[in-house]
C-alpha cells in the first residue's frame, strides 16, 4: 500500500522529493486541490470511501498518516 | 431551516458517493465549520445538491456539492436574484474544472474570466537587474500598497486581501518593494507556505512605472532571499499579457485551472 501512496504523491508532483519533508501539508508540498485527488486515487485504487470529515491535513503528512488513513477507511491489509 | 454542520458533512458523503460528482468546495471540516458560522453564510440542501452561499465585499460566492451535471445544472435557480453578482469560482485539475464550468455556462452563468497555476523551480529573470532599490515594505506603508493592489485586481477576478492579511505579511517580511524615492513602483507579496514554497499572491508594477524593469526587480531580489530550491506557484489570468513574460522565464502551467463565472442576470420578460 506504501509503494502505492508513494506513486501517487509522485504522479501528483514529479518534481518533488517528498523524503525531505516531514509534514506534506505544512511544508506546501500538498495543498487541498492535491488532498482532493489523492482522495480520489486512493478510492479508486483500494475501493473504499473516505469520509468527509478525515479530509483534514495531518492524514496526508506523511506517507504513515495517509496509510493510516486508508486502514482506518477499511483499505489495505 | 438551515442544515447543520453535520447534516451537511452528510450531504457531503452522500454526494460523493455518487458517480459524475462535481464540487468547487475544497475546505476542511474546520474551514467549513468557520464559513457556516459566517453572519452571510446561506445552506441550501436538495437531494442531490448542496448549495453554500456567502457575502464577500459585495459579492455573493457560491460553493457546492452536486451530485452529478442534472443536479449542478439546477443551481441558478437556488441563488439569490437581489442584484448583487454572484460568483463560482471552479478550482480543480484542467478536465474536471472545465468539464464543471461547461455545465454551469449551459445552465445560467457566464465565463468570467480563467486563471491558470503556474510553478517554477526555480525561475530565471535573465540579466541580473540591481535589486538596491527593492526593500522589505513597512507597515506605514500598508495604505499604500493596498492602492496598488485595488488599483490592479477587480473583486469579480480577485481575492483582494483585506488589510490584517497585508499587515500580518509585511511584519512576516514576506512583502517587498521597489522605492526609487518617489513612493511605492512596485510591490510583490511572497507568500511562505513552506519551508521551499512560496506563493506570490500579489504583484503590482504601478502603471506608470511599467517597462522599467520593477518586476524582474522584485523577481531578482525573492530570488536572493528565499532558498535556492524553493518552488514558486502563482495564479495568472489566461487575459494577462503577463502569463507570456512568466513562462518566459521558467514559470510552466501545473495543470490546475481557475474558472470564474458569475450568474447571468436575470431580465423582467424572463430572457
Amino acid at each position: 500500500m506504501e509503494a502505492d501512496i508513494v506513486a501517487f504523491l509522485g504522479e501528483l508532483h514529479p518534481e518533488t522529493d517528498f523524503s525531505k519533508s516531514q509534514d506534506y501539508v505544512s511544508d506546501g508540498l500538498l495543498d487541498s486541490f492535491d488532498l482532493v485527488s489523492l482522495v480520489a486515487m486512493i478510492e479508486d485504487k483500494f475501493a473504499l470511501f473516505i469520509d468527509a470529515l478525515d479530509i483534514v491535513p495531518e492524514n496526508f503528512a506523511s506517507v504513515d498518516a495517509i496509510a493510516g488513513l486508508v486502514r482506518r477507511s477499511g483499505g489495505g491489509a | 431551516m438551515t442544515p447543520s454542520f453535520d447534516e451537511v458533512i452528510a450531504a457531503i458523503n452522500t454526494f460523493r458517493r455518487m458517480r459524475g460528482h462535481l464540487t468547487n468546495l475544497f475546505l476542511t471540516p474546520d474551514e467549513l465549520r468557520q464559513l457556516l458560522l459566517e453572519p452571510s453564510a446561506q445552506v441550501v440542501l436538495t437531494e442531490s445538491l448542496l448549495v453554500l452561499s456567502h457575502e464577500e465585499d459585495g459579492l455573493v460566492r457560491v460553493h457546492f456539492y452536486a451530485g452529478d451535471a442534472d443536479a449542478l445544472g439546477g443551481l441558478a435557480a437556488l441563488l439569490p436574484a437581489d442584484g448583487r453578482p454572484v460568483v463560482v469560482d471552479v478550482v480543480g485539475r484542467q478536465a474536471q474544472a472545465r468539464a464543471t464550468g461547461e455545465v454551469l455556462a449551459r445552465s445560467g452563468f457566464d465565463y468570467q474570466s480563467t486563471f491558470v497555476r503556474l510553478t517554477a523551480r526555480p525561475y530565471s529573470v535573465g540579466e541580473a537587474p540591481p535589486t538596491g532599490d527593492v526593500r522589505l515594505a513597512r507597515p506605514s506603508e500598508l495604505a499604500e500598497i493596498l492602492g496598488l493592489i485595488e488599483g490592479e485586481f477587480d473583486r469579480l477576478n480577485a481575492h483582494i486581501p483585506p488589510p490584517s492579511e497585508v499587515e500580518e505579511a509585511i511584519s512576516r517580511s514576506e512583502v517587498f518593494v521597489v522605492d526609487r524615492g518617489d513612493g511605492i513602483e512596485g510591490v510583490a507579496y511572497f507568500q511562505v507556505t513552506g519551508p521551499r514554497d512560496v506563493v506570490l499572491r500579489y504583484f503590482v508594477v504601478r502603471p506608470s512605472s511599467r517597462g522599467q524593469r520593477i518586476g524582474n526587480m522584485l523577481l531578482a531580489y525573492a530570488q536572493q532571499v528565499h532558498p535556492d530550491d524553493v518552488r514558486t506557484t502563482l495564479w495568472v489570468g489566461t487575459y494577462n499579457p503577463a502569463l507570456n513574460l512568466y513562462t518566459k522565464i521558467g514559470f510552466a502551467p501545473d495543470g490546475l485551472e481557475d474558472h470564474i463565472l458569475v450568474k447571468r442576470e436575470e431580465h423582467s420578460d424572463g430572457s
